[in-house]
Formats: C-alpha cells, sequence, structure tokens
C-alpha cells in the first residue's frame, strides 16, 4: 500500500498551495490588508503549518491505518461520522469554488462566451479520468508538472520586473501593522491549513515519520512564491488598484513587455497553471472519494470518483449566482468553514492524547 | 436538467460494467449505485432551484457572524 513518496507529497501540496493561492486568491488579500498583505501571508502560512503538525502527530500514532477508520475509536462513532462528513463537505466546496474561479477565469479572457457547462463538463473529464486511477495517479501527476509549474511561476516576476513603481516599495517597507495583516493571514492559514488532510492518506506514504519536513519543505516553497507574485503586484498596481482587479495575477500576466515574443507566452503559463489547478483539485476529489468509500466500509475508492467530480462539477454552476455573491461569499464565511474543518484533526488529537493519558494513569494505579 | 440526468446515466453505466467485473458483491453494489442516485437527486434539485437557492446562502448565513467574530 506504501506507494507515494515523501517528494511527491512535497510537490502535491506546494502546488496544492501555491496555484489558488496565486490565482485566486491575492485580490482578496490585497483588499484586506493593502501594503500588510506580505506579512500576512507569511505569518498565515506559519498557522496553517502548525494546524498540520497536530494532523501529522496524530497521523504517526497510527501511520498504517485510515483515519476514517480509526477515528470513531477515539471520539467515537456518533461524534465521528458527522466530523468526517463535515471534511468531506468542506473539501466538496472547496472543489466547487475552485471549480466555479476556473470557469469565470476562462470566460473572462480565454473563452469568452463559451458557457460555463461546457468547461466544467471538460475540467471534470480531466479531473475525473486522473484520479480513477488512485491516488499514484495524482501523485504522479503533480511530480510530473511541479518542475514546469514553478519555472513558470517564478518566470513571471521577472519578466514584469521593468515595470516595477520603485517608489511603491517605501510603502512596503514602513507599513507594518499586525491588525491590518490579520485578515490576510486568517485567509492564508485556511489554506495552508489544507494540509491538514494529510491525515487521510497516511497508510499510502512512505518513510511517514518525515512528512512533516515534507510539509514544511511545501509551506516554504509556496509561502516565498506567492510573495513572489504579491510584492510585484503591489510594485506594479498598487494596493488601491491591485485590490480592485477580480484575477490581479492575470492583469500582472498582461502587464509583460508589449511587442516582445514573450507576450505570447500566456497561454503557456496558463495551460501550466491550470493542470497545477487540475491536480490540486484531484487530491481533492481524491480524498472525498476516500472518505465516502470508507464510511460505507467498502475498501476501493474507484466507484466514487466519477460521481463525486460531476456533482462538483454541477455545484460549481449552481453555488453562487453572481461575482458579487462570490465575493461575499469569500468574505463572508467561506473561509471560516474550511478553517474550522481543518481544526478538526486537532479536535481529535487533544482526545487522543487525554484518552492515552488516563490509560497511563489507569494503568500505573492499578500496577 | 437533461444533460445532468444523462452524465449520471453514462456514470452509472461504467461503474456498472465495472462493478460486474472487479471484487464487488451485490451490497457494495447497492451502496454504490444508491450514493449514485442520491447524487443525481441533489444536482437536480440543485440545478431547479438555483436561481431561488445557492448554497452560498446558509454558509453565509452560519459563517459570517463568526467569521466577524475571529476577524
Amino acid at each position: 500500500m506504501q506507494t507515494v513518496t515523501q517528494a511527491q507529497l512535497f510537490k502535491l501540496f506546494a502546488l496544492h498551495l501555491f496555484s489558488t493561492m496565486i490565482a485566486f486568491m491575492l485580490g482578496i488579500m490585497m483588499q484586506q490588508s493593502g501594503y500588510n498583505g506580505p506579512l500576512g501571508i507569511l505569518s498565515g502560512a506559519l498557522i496553517g503549518l502548525g494546524m498540520a503538525f497536530f494532523a501529522y502527530r496524530l497521523g504517526m500514532r497510527r501511520p498504517d491505518r485510515f483515519f476514517v477508520e480509526y477515528g470513531k475509536e477515539i471520539v467515537g462513532r456518533w461524534l465521528h461520522t458527522p466530523l468526517v462528513l463535515f471534511i468531506a463537505v468542506a473539501n466538496l466546496l472547496i472543489g466547487m469554488i475552485n471549480f466555479w474561479e476556473l470557469q469565470d477565469f476562462l470566460i473572462q479572457f480565454y473563452l469568452v462566451s463559451t458557457p460555463p457547462w461546457a468547461i466544467a463538463g471538460l475540467c471534470g473529464i480531466c479531473i475525473a479520468y486522473t484520479v480513477r486511477f488512485g491516488v499514484n495517479s495524482v501523485f504522479r501527476a503533480a511530480e510530473g508538472i511541479f518542475l514546469f509549474s514553478l519555472l513558470s511561476f517564478l518566470l513571471i516576476p521577472i519578466l514584469v520586473s521593468e515595470s516595477f513603481n520603485w517608489y511603491i516599495g517605501v510603502g512596503l517597507a514602513t507599513h507594518f501593522s499586525p491588525r491590518e495583516a490579520w485578515p490576510s493571514a486568517y485567509y492564508t492559514s485556511s489554506v495552508f491549513g489544507e494540509m491538514s488532510f494529510v491525515l487521510f492518506i497516511y497508510p499510502y506514504l512512505m518513510q511517514p515519520h518525515r512528512t512533516f519536513r515534507s510539509m514544511s519543505g511545501s509551506m516554504i516553497v509556496a509561502a516565498a512564491l506567492v510573495l513572489l507574485h504579491i510584492v510585484p503586484l503591489l510594485l506594479i498596481f498598487g494596493p488601491e488598484l491591485a485590490s480592485n482587479l477580480n484575477y490581479p495575477e492575470l492583469e500582472l500576466l498582461r502587464f509583460m513587455r508589449s511587442g516582445s515574443f514573450l507576450e505570447t507566452l500566456d497561454p503557456a503559463l496558463i495551460a501550466l497553471w491550470l493542470i497545477s489547478i487540475f491536480v490540486k483539485l484531484g487530491f481533492i476529489v481524491f480524498i472525498i472519494s476516500l472518505i465516502l468509500a470508507h464510511l460505507l466500509k467498502l475498501k476501493d475508492t474507484k466507484p466514487f470518483v466519477s460521481p463525486v467530480t460531476a456533482f462538483i462539477a454541477v455545484g460549481s454552476l449552481v453555488i453562487v449566482k453572481s461575482n458579487i455573491q462570490f465575493q461575499n461569499l469569500m468574505t463572508g464565511g467561506l473561509l471560516t468553514l474550511f478553517f474550522a474543518s481543518e481544526l478538526i484533526p486537532i479536535l481529535y488529537y487533544v482526545v487522543d492524547s487525554l484518552q492515552a493519558a488516563w490509560r497511563k494513569k489507569r494503568k500505573g494505579r492499578f500496577n | 436538467m437533461t444533460a445532468i440526468l444523462f452524465i449520471y446515466g453514462l456514470i452509472a453505466a461504467i461503474e456498472w460494467r465495472y462493478t460486474r467485473t472487479g471484487k464487488h458483491n451485490k451490497h457494495s453494489r447497492l451502496l454504490i449505485f444508491g450514493f449514485i442516485a442520491l447524487l443525481l437527486l441533489l444536482s437536480e434539485l440543485l440545478y431547479l432551484i438555483k436561481l431561488k437557492f445557492q448554497l452560498a446562502e446558509p454558509i453565509i448565513a452560519i459563517f459570517n457572524p463568526l467569521e466577524k467574530l475571529l476577524k
């Protein structure tokens, strides 16, 4: 069963974290925190890693068993089932929201006047096809695309560096307010905290004791890349303009020096970035399928993959009515829902630790 | 709506072929197809009432007060 290497885990989580953060969330960060966005991202990444640490500690106690199966021994079946279902629903919503953003973004810029269902259907087929072949397929996809994706994301700040307004840098260097940075830190931690879902795939991991090291590596790479994109955005657009753009990252891509042959590079970069998002969505679909299969006491996750992907695709068409409602959702509760689902492993860890201490005490009394 | 029905029908057909050849017994097949039917019903329902109700509404209603407290 142990087929996923730590290098693959590192690459998947790095892609998982930076692909959607850079593409979809930078606008919200700047809206909420302005010049303090980078500070918020750094602290949020650390909080997210802290949340994932508890999942790692809990997973290490039973590395060869699935969390959905042994969780009921910790908190009892009646609490375990709704909690795990809540995590599955949170993952479904992550999938739907990312799918919606993907459609909205492609329709606005590249596939103008294409019906959303066509985009949802085509992307859904790609994701379902990847995940149906199992966990290895998702992780190998991440391994294959990681280097290209990383290089493309590193290339963008270099290509736009000629347009930097360096005087804005003064604002970046002089504005430090933890109060302003907190909303960004909160949002970032809810994204980086998604690493705590590693708990569900422990039996697939080779050398599970090195999981936290891989997650820390992913966090450092992802946080550095996000910073490498938010700082150029601030230096080019300033916090006011950037926070009013739906997809500031794409505007940044379009800012590449016109007339150069690199101007036509953006579809290639977008294609690489799309695959990164497919990998992220693939991992999410796999987690949901795994939870459902184990809750129904089935070993095989394959039959759940296609219906779950179809549900995410349909859900993405109906989750919000308009862009305004989407903005309200993103700043009005959705990330708190994700945050709550990522805190669940901490609850299990605390209860498990208390039980272990109690058992030890009782054993000591009888001896 | 017909398209959703068609897609889930196609998925059910694929899974039917898969579960017949694999290690699935009658009970697990029932669970799998029950799950597919449930998701089909939910998808159709959400699509039918998409102008009156969006999934975003209950999320905002429940979690927005909590988020305001934390932020």
